[in-house]
């Protein structure tokens, strides 16, 4: 190569960003050429220098400060989802209550709509003579379950139960999506209170009913602990119980499904 | 189709963070600005699933996208406020705050006289990003990197020297 390089050549020459077909010939120019050797020297310092004058103005970065408060946002966008629908919840259980005090008032203008237009129908379908009709029973808005649900953090997941009525069922199984769930049916919703935190979901007071405990397939780890006991852990792809399924003398229940 | 194990995002944070937030305090010359910027950055890479290197690059994109809106909006706010334009002083230093914060300044001030671009190419390459991924970027082609990169160096320092800095910061 006769040609000088061009300061491109000998920037990226120094950065070690020269494609490796085009090194060979540089390098051996720039040993042969003193004129573009002294180049070289001179950005090398001019790269030096300006180097020295970026880090002279640098600081420490807060990694510590700056981790909490991300862990504190990541945790309110969780906490602002989960009560989100949490309000869902709630409204549509109030809808179903109020629709069904309605009709249960003589004289409502629901009570009328339902006898207009459910019971001709329901004429229609009348059972045999001579055979009880009985409803089928039907699950109320006041039995529809109620929870919560999070991601993991750094896909950890903890689900604790404290003061959980010694006829709490407990059911854990794992699921596919991204999120871990605790779910409340029957008397298992009287008195419960839900608190969430990265990572975390706590149940306390969980009265005599089920509760649900998904947790997503994907979790690093996960366990399900009920009134100070570890029941339940992800062990590889499944959950595995540790303790007796029953306590001694009567306690919660908790199983694997699945 | 799955990409790995999950991705933890608090190693990620703790390898990323400190090279974001250095990137980001040069450009910006305020720490508050660049520890938001960095967060705000870390806040949209949550859910996404890609390699460190590519996290690594995405993140600083997004970064820098987000400083040039802001950018935008401090430059109005400096015009409605008239602030003077920055001139290299050499002003009594009370301790090593105040110095620190003049030097701050001084290098701030001698990046604000590169274009847009060529501070934020200069500023990557501090980083040790490679060539392809500055270009990527920076939006320039690959084979113009090195000179760009050389003459960004030169203006930059250039600019600190005629700013009167030489004797003051002793720092060439």
């Amino acid at each position: 190569m006769n040609r000088h390089l061009g300061e491109g050549t000998l920037q990226a020459l120094l950065d070690g960003a020269l494609p490796p077909g085009e090194r060979p010939a540089a390098e051996a120019h720039l040993a042969a050429c003193g004129e573009c050797a002294a180049a070289a020297r001179e950005l090398r310092a001019l790269n030096e220098r300006a180097g020295a004058l970026l880090a002279a103005g640098d600081v420490p970065a807060p990694v510590a400060q700056a981790q909490m408060s991300l862990r504190a946002r990541r945790a309110r966008q969780n906490h602002w989802g989960d009560a989100r629908r949490a309000l869902l919840r709630a409204a549509i259980l109030v809808l179903g209550v109020a629709g069904v005090a309605a009709a249960a008032v003589p004289g409502s203008p629901v009570r009328e709509w339902l006898r207009e237009t459910v019971l001709p129908a329901k004429k229609e379908t009348l059972p045999p003579a001579g055979r009880a009709a009985v409803p089928p029973p039907r699950e109320t808005p006041a039995d529809a379950p109620t929870g919560v649900s999070i991601r993991p953090d750094g896909g950890a997941v903890r689900v604790v139960l404290t003061g959980a009525s010694p006829r709490l069922r407990v059911t854990a199984r794992l699921v596919d999506g991204d999120r871990a769930g605790v779910l409340a049916r029957g008397g298992a919703m009287a008195g419960a209170r839900f608190r969430t935190a990265p990572g975390r979901i706590e149940v306390v007071d969980a009265g005599a009913g089920e509760i649900e405990v998904e947790i997503p397939r994907k979790a690093r780890s996960a366990t399900v602990e009920v009134n100070g006991r570890v029941f339940v852990a992800k062990d590889g792809d499944s959950l595995r119980v540790l303790a007796p399924a029953e306590a001694p003398g009567g306690g919660p229940a908790v199983r694997v499904d699945g | 189709m799955s990409r790995g194990p999950a991705v933890d995002y608090d190693a990620l944070f703790r390898r990323l963070y400190p090279s974001l937030f250095r990137y980001l305090h040069r450009l910006t010359g305020e720490s508050d600005a660049a520890d938001d910027i960095a967060q705000e950055s870390f806040v949209r890479l949550l859910g996404r699933d890609m390699p460190e290197d590519e996290a690594r690059l995405w993140l600083f994109t997004v970064a820098t996208n987000l400083f040039r809106d802001g950018a935008r909006t401090r430059k109005r706010r400096e015009r409605l406020l008239a602030v003077r334009p920055w001139t290299p002083t050499a002003l009594p230093r009370p301790d090593e705050a105040a110095e620190r914060a003049a030097t701050v300044k001084a290098v701030r001030g001698a990046l604000d006289t590169l274009a847009e671009r060529d501070r934020q190419m200069l500023l990557m390459r501090e980083e040790g990003f490679r060539y392809d991924e500055i270009a990527k970027v920076a939006g320039v082609a690959p084979g113009s990197v090195g000179t760009l990169l050389a003459r960004a160096a030169r203006r930059f320092v250039a600019a600190w020297d005629n700013g009167g800095n030489d004797g003051e910061q002793a720092l060439g």
